[in-house]
């Protein structure tokens, strides 16, 4: 399956490139620092922060498509370390054992509903699911002589054809 | 699938009869694993509404592809760069236009279909 990458150009007449500013050494320097001890943290002292970003970096994946991969390796990774917190390591004790479990294993489910039913997530998020709206949807398998057909059919009318990706 | 909710409500401001909207969707992105379910299906539940899922993008085969997009239509907007298939995008036909072999050259075809849904405002007028 080809992906389509998205590139923001403008198909009128190229605006030209934005000159980017250097980044300069101390910033990236002090962005891995930071990047560094929070992973230190997570990884002794702040063992919640990990289930939370599984469960958020796999929420924000239904509102950006074009992070939506990355995000979704970023929070199994997440959760993936979690477990390990939790059932393999004790270097780190936390006192809300249960609760920190009950978290754990909730955002299991969310980032598993994500990858197995993002659609339907989605919907429920956007408060589109219901079973009305079941009745008044035509939606069929495509061909292109059926295509063909309705449209020649309604051609005293204004016709659109529109592409759309479904996640 | 933001761009179903930006014509949803552009249909939703445009309750005009004299108009059939096709919507076909192909997969695209990493994560378009299966058609779309019910819940995506309903974003576009106006009953001028028909859907096709199109797993093997033939229609936009069948349009040349996005190396193509100049000569599908006689005013283009379209505002970021497809790859391989031509998506997240919306084309209008006037009423007379047919469609014998080749597909007709449209009036409009704009994307991506959050941005431009606006622009088919024109093309959606009540008949006389």
């Amino acid at each position: 399956m080809g992906r389509a990458r998205l590139r923001k150009v403008s198909d009128r007449g190229g605006q030209g490139s934005v000159p980017k500013a250097p980044v300069p050494k101390g910033s990236v320097l002090s962005s891995i620092a930071a990047v560094a001890s929070l992973i230190a943290a997570l990884s002794c002292c702040l063992p919640l922060g990990t289930l939370l970003m599984a469960a958020g970096s796999a929420g924000a994946s239904i509102f950006s498509e074009r992070l939506r991969p990355f995000l979704l390796l970023f929070s199994v990774l997440s959760l993936a370390f979690g477990f390990v917190q939790t059932y393999r390591r004790g270097r780190c004790e936390f006192r809300h054992r249960v609760f920190r479990t009950i978290l754990l294993w909730s955002s299991a489910a969310i980032v598993a509903a994500m990858l197995i039913f993002p659609q339907f997530v989605a919907g429920v998020l956007a408060g589109r699911f219901s079973p009305n709206s079941r009745a008044t949807v035509s939606f069929r398998a495509f061909d292109l002589a059926i295509l063909r057909a309705g449209f020649n059919t309604a051609s005293a009318e204004t016709r659109v054809i529109a592409f759309l990706s479904p996640t | 699938m933001r761009g179903a909710s930006a014509l949803e409500q552009f249909l939703d401001t445009h309750p005009q009869p004299g108009a059939r909207v096709f919507v076909i969707w192909e997969p695209v992105l990493d994560t378009d694993w299966a058609e779309p379910g019910i819940a995506v299906r309903s974003r576009l539940n106006d009953p001028r509404v028909q859907q096709f899922w199109d797993k093997q993008r033939v229609l936009s085969a069948a349009f040349g592809g996005p190396e193509h997009l100049g000569r599908l239509a006689q005013v283009r907007e379209i505002r970021f760069g497809m790859d391989s298939v031509i998506w997240d995008a919306v084309a209008v036909y006037p009423p007379g236009t047919r469609w014998i072999e080749n597909p007709p050259v449209a009036r409009f075809l704009g994307a991506p279909v959050v941005d431009v849904a606006p622009q088919l405002a024109p093309y959606f007028v009540t008949p006389k």
